[in-house]
């Protein structure tokens, strides 16, 4: 059973590239087989290096192949990140440039992000057994409001972990770099399931798109139908797209990751 | 819908401090004789400009030659204008590369820190303090002298901020903080209502300039922060001028305020950006509350 998946990026405007704080397991468009994994998150652009902590997330999920738990997935993806800023430390003082005071702060908070992480497996579980039973099940887990919705027979048939567009604020559960003794952020993630037929698409958006995608939809329109417009072919204009929706309000000036998982 | 603006280099903020530096701010504050009025407030003051900086330094993730490279980025101008004092009314940095500079960019803010040794008390993990010496840097000093010239300086106020206005029409409009202890000897309540009117009268594209005022009182009683009627406060006519001509909190500030404390759950739209009677630690919230915004990137 293979997945075809796709991903679209764009920086917020005026920034370059490098400084693009989402990051996705995927690196480009592939087919992959079944059972595998993907996850985007969404840097906190406010706090340190939220870009590495945000693909730290996102490859240590997608690399493991343990059963996904959340306090030992945290485990190591802080260890991974103790590990960068112990570096860093050593680095910028090897380079004579030892923290500023206006920056020991926001270095000692450590990073934070969002987390969006999808295991896909063969449904293993159907009764009804037959040559013909192509059916995969997905199981998703989130922390904020980087989200997840499931497009069958062009209808909208899955939100998760947000439903509404009115439930977007400033202040998102956000999974924290550095380990706090008093907290247990790994209590911060939710669960969902469901299973992907034949011309089912899931979507993986981060929140400006998320929202816009959700507004889109409470206003009767089909938002995955102007998604599906774009491809390899013509990334200009997806770049374009993104650019006048900023420029003319339509969604925040933000960093915008778009991953379709489609089952043909 | 008005302060919707995030605050971005393209379109920076504007922070303004007014601070009471009166003979009167010498005296105790909150009825604790160990701490002056004016020492608390120059403190706070100085430790808003740090935390400003904090929100505005960014890393580089880039790793180039140049990497480790960490910036602060120009989301903001601040001011700090003193009243009272032998200047009068004025800018009221004391660090030379910044005196008598209404407005600067907070990137200047960053590099022009005079430091002072100070000592912290931290627990040693054992049931008792260990104490350690820290570099405190500071932008300005207490100072307490001579009258309250209110309606001079919120007149300057406007001035300031219509030049900075006709050059960020498109930006979150300016916030201006007045912190003082006690009445203006530079005109009529009712003059000074005008003066503070004419300030929110100014406007970006995005809102009309939010201006919060904070009593800080000498006597230890109860303090009332961001009231929304009138009743809630003093009845005396100073305290309820003060509480007609701020401006209320935006809904960002009651979000930020309600995570900050238990004592903010309550807060609804329409409640003011002002306080009566501040003890120490609502003057801190206060500060940190009036004058927070959405900057670009997740907060």
């Amino acid at each position: 059973m293979k997945l075809l998946f796709s991903i679209f990026w764009k920086q917020k405007l005026k920034e370059a590239p490098e400084l693009y704080e989402d990051a996705s397991s995927l690196g480009k468009n592939q087919i992959i087989d079944v059972p595998c994994k993907i996850a985007i998150s969404d840097g906190a652009g406010t706090t340190a290096f939220a870009g590495t902590w945000a693909k730290i997330l996102v490859n240590t999920f997608s690399a493991s192949d343990e059963e996904f738990e959340p306090e030992f997935f945290l485990q190591k993806t802080w260890k991974c990140w103790r590990d960068k800023s112990e570096l860093y430390l050593r680095e910028r003082i090897l380079m004579g440039r030892p923290l500023n005071f206006w920056e020991r702060p926001n270095f000692e908070k450590g990073p934070y992000a969002t987390f969006l992480g999808v295991i896909f497996e063969k449904n293993a579980d159907n009764q009804n057994v037959s040559e013909l039973d192509n059916s995969i099940i997905w199981i998703a887990y989130a922390v904020g409001d980087s989200c997840l919705f499931q497009i069958r027979e062009n209808n909208l048939f899955c939100c998760f972990p947000l439903n509404r567009s009115d439930v977007f604020n400033s202040f998102p559960e956000l999974l924290p770099g550095k380990e706090n003794a008093t907290k247990k952020p790994w209590e911060l993630f939710t669960m969902c399931k469901g299973d992907l037929q034949h011309g089912d698409i899931l979507y993986l958006l981060t929140d400006a798109i998320a929202k816009w995608f959700l507004k889109m939809y409470e206003n009767g329109n089909k938002p995955w139908a102007i998604l599906k417009t774009f491809d390899n072919t013509n990334k200009d204009d997806f770049d374009r797209w993104i650019e006048a929706m900023k420029n003319d309000h339509v969604i925040e000036d933000d960093d915008i990751t778009i991953v379709s998982i489609e089952y043909e | 819908m008005p302060y919707n603006e995030r605050i971005t280099r393209a379109r920076p903020g504007c922070i303004i401090v007014l601070i009471d530096q009166s003979g009167s701010m010498g005296g105790a504050f909150g009825g604790d004789s160990r701490f002056k009025k004016c020492d608390i407030v120059a403190d706070s003051t100085n430790k808003l400009l740090n935390t400003l900086l904090t929100d505005c330094q960014r890393f580089s993730e880039e790793t180039s030659e140049e990497t480790n490279k960490s910036e602060i980025r120009h989301y903001f101008d601040v001011g700090v204008i003193g009243y009272g004092g032998s200047t009068g009314i004025g800018p009221a940095f004391t660090t030379p590369q910044l005196q008598g500079r209404d407005l600067i960019p907070i990137t200047e803010i960053a590099d022009n820190a005079g430091f002072e040794q100070r000592q912290r008390s931290i627990p040693d993990g054992v049931g008792g303090l260990v104490h350690e010496n820290i570099e405190y840097p500071f932008w300005f000093k207490a100072v307490a002298e001579k009258d309250t010239p209110m309606c001079a300086t919120l007149q300057k106020t406007r001035e300031i901020l219509n030049n900075w206005i006709s050059r960020h029409s498109e930006s979150f409009p300016p916030i201006v903080i007045n912190i003082t202890d006690g009445e203006l000897t530079d005109g009529s309540v009712r003059d000074m209502t005008n003066k503070g009117d004419e300030i929110k009268a100014l406007s970006t594209n995005d809102g009309n300039v939010l201006l919060f005022n904070v009593h800080i009182s000498s006597s230890n009683v109860h303090g009332i922060l961001f009231p929304k009627s009138a009743h809630e406060i003093p009845p005396d006519e100073y305290s309820q001028a003060l509480f007609e001509i701020s401006s209320p909190l935006t809904d960002f500030m009651i979000d930020k305020a309600k995570r900050t404390s238990e004592n903010f759950h309550a807060l609804t739209q329409g409640c003011k950006g002002c306080g009566f009677n501040a003890d120490f630690e609502q003057f801190v919230n206060f500060l940190n509350i009036g004058s927070s915004t959405k900057i670009e990137g997740r907060n």
